[in-house]
């Protein structure tokens, strides 16, 4: 009886430990960060991106799509299609969601700073068909050289 | 009671730099929270008011704002 005592005593302090883990400091700026970014935006906005995990934000160049984890894409508004990625960072180490609510405010103020600050690379779908197009003749190049090692070497 | 806030993003999330309330802080009060404003300005942050969602960009310090100091922007990779 005693001994169960003892252990309850010297386990229970543990327990409580391990029950409730230490929240460390790069969760709680996360946190911090994540309702600082729900503050600003509309209720819609956040519901929308609470379901895909972006956020989409209009200006007068086109429509931009947010993401923590990701460049910000530049679709066309009207097609929808994306035509850019870019590319923004704050000066200082900061969790993602800052560098969301900083974007979110230069797009919707101040689009033309934005696009003279963050870095813009514009896809362009010739050149990717030309790229996809290159790439598969050399795929078929190295297949046909191959085939021909073989059967020589037999 | 209309109490206002200036705070700065940093690498710990957010972090308040003052609090006051509109209808009693003193002006001397207001005189160094706006010298705090203007000094993250002058070294390139920019400052939205977000008060109640409003979201527009500030250069000049308004003691009726819930104001946002963001850190310098840069392209990246």
């Amino acid at each position: 009886m005693t001994v169960r005592v003892v252990q309850e005593n010297l386990l229970s302090p543990r327990l409580d430990v391990f029950s409730h883990p230490a929240q460390d400091d790069d969760e709680r700026a996360k946190d911090k960060a994540r309702q600082l970014l729900r503050s600003i935006l509309p209720e819609n906005t956040w519901s929308e991106f609470e379901d895909k995990g972006v956020i989409q934000c209009r200006g007068t160049r086109g429509t931009y799509v947010i993401s923590p984890y990701s460049q910000t894409e530049i679709r066309d508004a009207a097609s929808g299609q994306c035509v850019a990625y870019a590319c923004l960072q704050l000066s200082i180490p900061a969790p993602s969601y800052d560098r969301m609510v900083a974007e979110y405010l230069l797009i919707r103020n101040a689009e033309d700073v934005y696009w003279k600050t963050a870095n813009i690379f514009s896809r362009s779908q010739n050149e990717f068909g030309i790229t996809t197009v290159f790439l598969l003749a050399l795929n078929i190049a190295l297949f046909v050289n191959l085939l021909l090692e073989v059967v020589t070497a037999r | 009671m209309a109490r206002k806030v200036l705070r700065m993003i940093c690498s710990g999330g957010d972090k308040t730099l003052a609090e006051w309330d509109t209808e009693t802080v003193s002006p001397h009060r207001l005189a160094d929270i706006e010298k705090e404003f203007n000094e993250k300005m002058a070294q390139g942050w920019f400052a939205a008011d977000i008060l109640e969602k409003r979201n527009v960009l500030i250069r000049e310090f308004d003691p009726n704002a819930d104001i946002l100091l963001i850190p310098r922007v840069q392209g990246g990779r």
